[in-house]
């Protein structure tokens, strides 16, 4: 054996408080010890090159760096060690550094401690074996759940690139959050107008398959090779036969919540979200159909001029394989209703969210663009009333503790800002707006211009303090709020309010995560593999994140992510064959008892009975599925798996090293 | 121009953690506080002020406010602050501060307070008739509320003759040793 | 050990008789064994707890240690009383040190455990709402009310055990069993001022006049406090208030307890509601009538309903036999 130990200083990061050179040259005293060496920064180039220089010079068959986390730089000199000809896998590292340099402040017991992990690591490299990554043969379709824009750019970027995709989208229509939007900021594009294009592409591309109405029901499989069930629910309507027309949404007779309009209109049971959806197909809403609920009606079948309509319909369940997952399954607004109490529980009409207000303001909406005070619409004889003073009030569920979200959900300044504006411009410029706020968040490309035109151009006056409360009096509603820079109280008669409500994880985003075995944080976002070297990505090979179901951002940087996450699917599915870690379980199955706990624990399906020419039932782990997570090592109550690269004895061999010598 | 005091700043924000657990770096000066505070009209530094001269340790200034004097601790401010820092709580300690240095502010509070303890340490229970007399004649307004006397004596609301309940002692015992122990650790 | 102790405070012996009377009432008629706690003495209140908090504390504790003679139990139906023993129930019962502090100056330590409900709570988690709701005898049906908690009642929601600070929803609940026609309102818990109508008159009559305004606003009859200070400042302040604002309110204030009790059939007389500067007996009678004529109108047309199905039937019963002859001929 002819090890070689090289000892990092990091700068001072490491060699502040433990002596790397005095334990390198310690080192040499080890068993197989041949080579020792101390570097100031181990993974600049000349450090690498160091390395190599000596595997090559030495004859070197096992190297230990004693340097920072493996999750660092344990990738780095795996290949720096096989650029030299050494099997990657009889390398080892030593954290020096987060483990012990960076925790220490004493010299003399860091540098203890710091050889004893030296110690540890050389004992470990003794045992190891050379390994040898697998490979797997790669699918080359991809799976998109979630139609939104973010769902929209990386399937038409993957279908560019001649990838197979499928976007499963559970609504009837693709387009999301920003199908709902009236104009984006900073530009004031209108946000139909530039989305529909993209969906209609979506739509007629050859490589792209929208399955809308549909869900994710399970998902099977690795990298390159998932199983996904998926579910077409059913609509009542043939879609083969649906033209379109919407002639069943105009007669049906029976009102039901409109989930588009974010409930400040109703529709009917038989619906199609809006003019511009794709595809462009009817739905009915169970629960409200006469047909279902009382077994009267039928009209839209009686209408329907493509005989369309089937009440038999069932859900359809089809199972399809594909390499990539990428999840862009979008956001869902606060329901500020059920929280704020002080602003009226959502009992006060003339107080209304964001995106309800947005619906408000876009002219395919329900009041065709006009603004209006709820408390005067759809009364008869009463013409709805236009406001004269309207009031924003921002983080309404954001940056705040006491209704469990202490995040800020990047996008409400900016589409304040933007509603305040539409505001002046839909209603005239002498209604008065005004706009509660703590802090002005307007960090992208053209945002600051843009909120100073809200308060130049358009006069929007912002007040920098929160409101307490929200009441109605005499028909105005009374804003209680406080002008922090004045140092005083201020109350407002509104005549609408609008709350910024915030961002929160879509509805079922955590039952989702679970099916695809990806993490996610307290508030149901998914959890990224890194949250700056690694946005894109989970934790989960072959699983990949774009959009909002991430984190809350603005259309720009959804759209440049989606593209992003477009050319992580690409790089991945580039090759036919895919190199699997080779540090997975191995089971010894002259020893194996057929108990079958490996099955039962394992949380990725790696472990299978493989039937032995003698007919008995073994366990076998399937090389390409298995993480290396250990959780079957530990659990076989006859000890016969073992972690490859970590094996037991190893494990014990550092232990007795440490204590015993 | 002003200067911060840093040392004031960091003993009573260590005290208020302590004392109250609430920290008043926490606080972002949103001004929820400020502005659902009911009492706010008669401040002379509303409630979000009061927690950002704390935060630079401008504390004798405010303990010499009307502010602190003039809080109902109705718990609004602590009720609807979205880092759930207790205000309330911190004004309430101030107070007892103020109170155990004799603080003199020009607010009939403090001289309603001191005339209900007095009155509860003499007869055990309040004596509500005795309680606004003496309120009255210390605060210069003799007359404050006399329309009331007539409706409450005849619907039996008011008990005109003094009586010392059986606890009483007691109480004026409390009271002694309390406020003993405040002065001599103010 | 009788039942729960009762403590019931300065005010409740004399400025708001009516709310102790009205309590013991109900708590007898439901069946709920009290006793008053022996030698009680103030809690202190608002003054104690601003002056020193070591002082708050004392005083409220000697009232536990009074009540563990009784049991381990203590009712305190005014709110801030209630603030005062449930704060000092807790610290002293989580921190020995600081029960030893307080021991040391009390005459007499205190060694309990006593657990301490407000009024609301106690009544609905004692007797419960559905039990409760099976007992009123007069319809109090018409009686729009708006209930409202003060501040004391809803906050902080540790103390009060209230599921929210801003919609509590106890006191509606039991208005609603005892047969009251609860109105939602935006206005539950803003502060009415409380002890500083006394010393800073100015305070107390704006926060109060606005309660009175936004209770007209939602169209009740009358407001409904559990609280003695509550109801002083908007029902005995409530002229003198008018005066010095010019406003013109006559909103009647009554106790949770007068409600609860006229339901279960006690009369005005004995719910003492000719206490209040503001009478509410014009308002209770009328609903009480209302209600009255509203049942008798509802019997009159299921009377009709009745004979206009019975005609029906008999008319199709002669159309069948018509139609029987008809096919025999």
């Amino acid at each position: 054996m002819r090890i070689g130990v090289f000892v990092c200083h990091c700068g001072t990061n490491i060699a502040a408080t433990v002596d790397s050179e005095g334990i390198a040259a310690r080192a040499g005293e080890l068993k197989g010890v041949v080579h020792t060496e101390d570097i100031i920064y181990t993974c600049s180039e000349p450090g690498q090159q160091a390395i190599q220089q000596a595997i090559r010079e030495k004859n070197l068959d096992r190297v230990v760096v004693a340097a920072c986390s493996p999750h660092m730089h344990e990738v780095t000199f795996r290949r720096t060690v096989e650029g030299a000809g050494l099997n990657p896998y009889l390398f080892e590292m030593a954290n020096i550094r987060e483990h012990c340099s960076w925790i220490h402040a004493d010299k003399p017991e860091g540098s203890e401690k710091a050889y004893d992990l030296i110690k540890m690591a050389v004992a470990k490299v003794r045992d190891l074996e050379p390994l040898y990554a697998n490979e797997v043969e790669v699918n080359k379709d991809v799976l998109v759940i979630g139609g939104g824009v973010a769902g929209i750019q990386t399937a038409l970027d993957l279908a560019e690139a001649g990838l197979k995709v499928t976007v499963v989208e559970k609504e009837t229509t693709i387009g999301g959050t920003m199908a709902q939007l009236d104009k984006t900021f900073p530009t004031i594009d209108c946000s139909a107008c530039i989305l529909t294009p993209r969906m209609v592409d979506c739509a007629q591309h050859e490589n792209i398959e929208i399955m809308a109405y549909s869900e994710v029901d399970r998902v099977q499989g690795y990298v390159g090779n998932f199983t996904v069930d998926i579910r077409k629910k059913a609509s009542m309507v043939d879609w083969d036969k649906c033209i379109g027309c919407e002639l069943c949404q105009q007669k049906c007779p029976a009102k039901a919540p409109d989930a588009f309009n974010e409930g400040i209109a109703t529709t009917k049971a038989i619906y199609i979200p809006f003019p511009q959806a794709v595809p462009k197909r009817a739905a009915i809403q169970v629960d409200y159909c006469r047909w279902f609920q009382e077994g009267k009606c039928r009209v839209c079948e009686r209408v329907c001029p493509a005989d369309a309509i089937d009440y038999e319909q069932q859900d359809e369940y089809m199972q399809k394989e594909f390499g990539a997952i990428v999840v862009a399954t979008g956001q869902d607004v606060f329901p500020w209703e059920e929280y704020y109490h002080e602003y009226g529980s959502g009992r006060i009409p003339d107080v209304i969210s964001g995106l309800q207000y947005e619906r408000m303001l876009n002219a395919s909406g329900p009041t065709h663009g006009h603004v209006v005070r709820p408390s005067t619409m759809g009364q008869k004889d009463v013409e709805p009333e236009e406001p004269k003073t309207v009031v924003f009030i921002q983080c309404i569920g954001s940056r705040d503790e006491s209704v469990g979200r202490p995040y800020c959900s990047n996008v409400c300044c900016m589409y304040t800002a933007k509603q305040a504006i539409l505001t002046k411009d839909h209603v005239g410029m002498e209604t008065e707006v005004y706009v509660f706020y703590i802090d002005i968040r307007a960090f992208g490309k053209g945002y600051e211009e843009f909120v100073k035109r809200a308060q130049t151009e358009f006069g929007v006056k912002y007040v920098r303090g929160r409101v307490s409360k929200l009441y109605e009096e005499r028909g105005k509603v009374k804003v209680r709020g406080m002008d922090t820079l004045l140092g005083k109280q201020v109350e407002i008669d509104a005549d609408l309010v609008v709350l910024a409500s915030g961002i929160t994880a879509a509805d079922g985003a955590s039952e989702l995560a679970q099916r695809l075995n990806i993490s996610y944080d307290q508030y149901g976002f998914f959890k990224e593999s890194h949250p700056k070297l690694r946005p894109l990505e989970t934790n989960t090979a072959g699983i990949f994140l774009a959009g909002a179901c991430q984190a809350p951002k603005d259309i720009p940087t959804t759209v440049a992510q989606a593209s992003g996450t477009a050319a992580k699917v690409l790089g991945l599915l580039a090759k036919d064959k895919l190199k699997t870690s080779p540090m997975i379980a191995r089971v010894d199955q002259s020893r194996c008892v057929s108990c079958w706990k490996c099955i039962e624990v394992c949380p990725f399906g790696a472990p299978e009975k493989e039937e032995l020419r003698d007919g008995s039932y073994k366990s076998h782990i399937i090389e390409t599925v298995c993480q290396g997570c250990g959780i079957c090592v530990a659990t076989c109550p006859v000890n016969c798996i073992d972690l490859k690269g970590f094996g037991t004895q190893s494990v014990l061999d550092q232990i007795e090293e440490v204590l015993l010598t | 121009m002003i200067r911060y005091n840093p040392e004031q700043a960091r003993e009573y924000r260590e005290k208020l953690i302590e004392e109250v657990q609430a920290d008043v770096a926490e606080c972002y000066q949103c001004g929820n506080c400020s502005a659902g505070c009911p009492a706010n009209f008669t401040f002379d530094y509303p409630p979000n002020q009061l927690m950002r001269m704390l935060q630079v340790g401008l504390v004798d200034e405010l303990l010499h406010s009307k502010s602190v004097q003039n809080c109902i601790q109705c718990l609004t401010c602590s009720a609807r602050c979205p880092r759930t820092i207790d205000v309330a709580g911190i004004i309430e300690d101030l107070k007892t501060i103020a109170a155990a240095r004799g603080i003199a502010v020009p607010e009939h509070v403090e001289t309603f307070n001191h005339a209900f303890l007095k009155n509860i340490a003499r007869f055990g229970q309040l004596n509500e008739a005795l309680l606004l007399v003496r309120f009255n004649l210390e605060s210069g307004q003799p007359f404050n509320d006399a329309g009331l006397g007539m409706p409450m004596l005849t619907r039996g609301k008011l008990d005109p003759i003094p009586r010392r309940a059986a606890g009483a002692g007691e109480v004026r015992r409390i009271y002694d040793k309390a406020m003993e122990k405040a002065r001599w650790q103010a | 050990m009788a039942g729960v102790a009762y403590y019931p405070g300065c005010s409740l012996r004399h400025s708001a008789i009516e709310f102790d009377r009205s309590t013991r009432i109900v708590l007898e008629s439901l069946g709920i064994d009290y006793e008053v706690v022996k030698d009680w003495t103030c809690c202190g209140a608002s003054p104690a707890h601003m002056t020193n908090h070591l002082l708050a504390q004392a005083l409220a504790t000697r009232n536990l240690r009074q009540a563990a003679k009784i049991g381990e139990e203590l009712l305190a139906p005014c709110p801030a009383c209630y603030q005062r023993e449930k704060n000092a129930e807790v610290e002293v019962h989580a921190d020995a040190d600081f029960r030893a502090e307080v021991n040391e100056i009390m005459d007499e330590p205190y060694t309990g455990e006593v657990r301490v409900w407000s009024l609301p709570e106690f009544l609905k988690e004692k007797v419960g709402l559905a039990t409760l709701a099976k007992l009123p005898t007069t319809d109090l049906s018409q009686l729009k009310v708006v209930p409202y908690y003060g501040c004391l009642l809803a906050r902080p929601t540790e103390l009060t055990g209230e599921c929210d600070t801003e919609q509590p929803m106890i006191m509606d609940q039991l208005l609603a069993a005892a047969g009251a026609d609860v109105v939602w309102w935006n206005y539950k818990t803003e502060c009415c001022g409380a002890s500083v109508g006394v010393p800073n008159k100015i305070i107390q009559q704006r926060l109060s006049e606005k309660i009175l305004s936004q209770a007209e606003e939602a169209g009740a009859d009358a407001i409904v406090a559990a609280c003695p200070l509550c109801h002083q400042n908007l029902d005995m302040r409530q002229h003198q208030l008018n005066d010095a604002m010019g406003t013109s309110h006559h909103m009647p204030v009554l106790y949770l307890t007068q409600v609860i009790g006229l339901g279960l059939g006690f009369t005005v007389k004995e719910m003492m509601l000719d206490k209040h500067l503001i009478d509410p007996t014009p308002v209770v009678e009328r609903a009480i009538a209302k209600a009255a004529e509203v049942r008798a109108e509802a019997e009159r047309k299921a009377q009709e309903a009745a004979e206009k199905a019975r005609k029906k039937a008999e008319r199709k019963k002669q159309e069948a036999k018509a139609k029987n002859v008809e096919e025999r001929e």
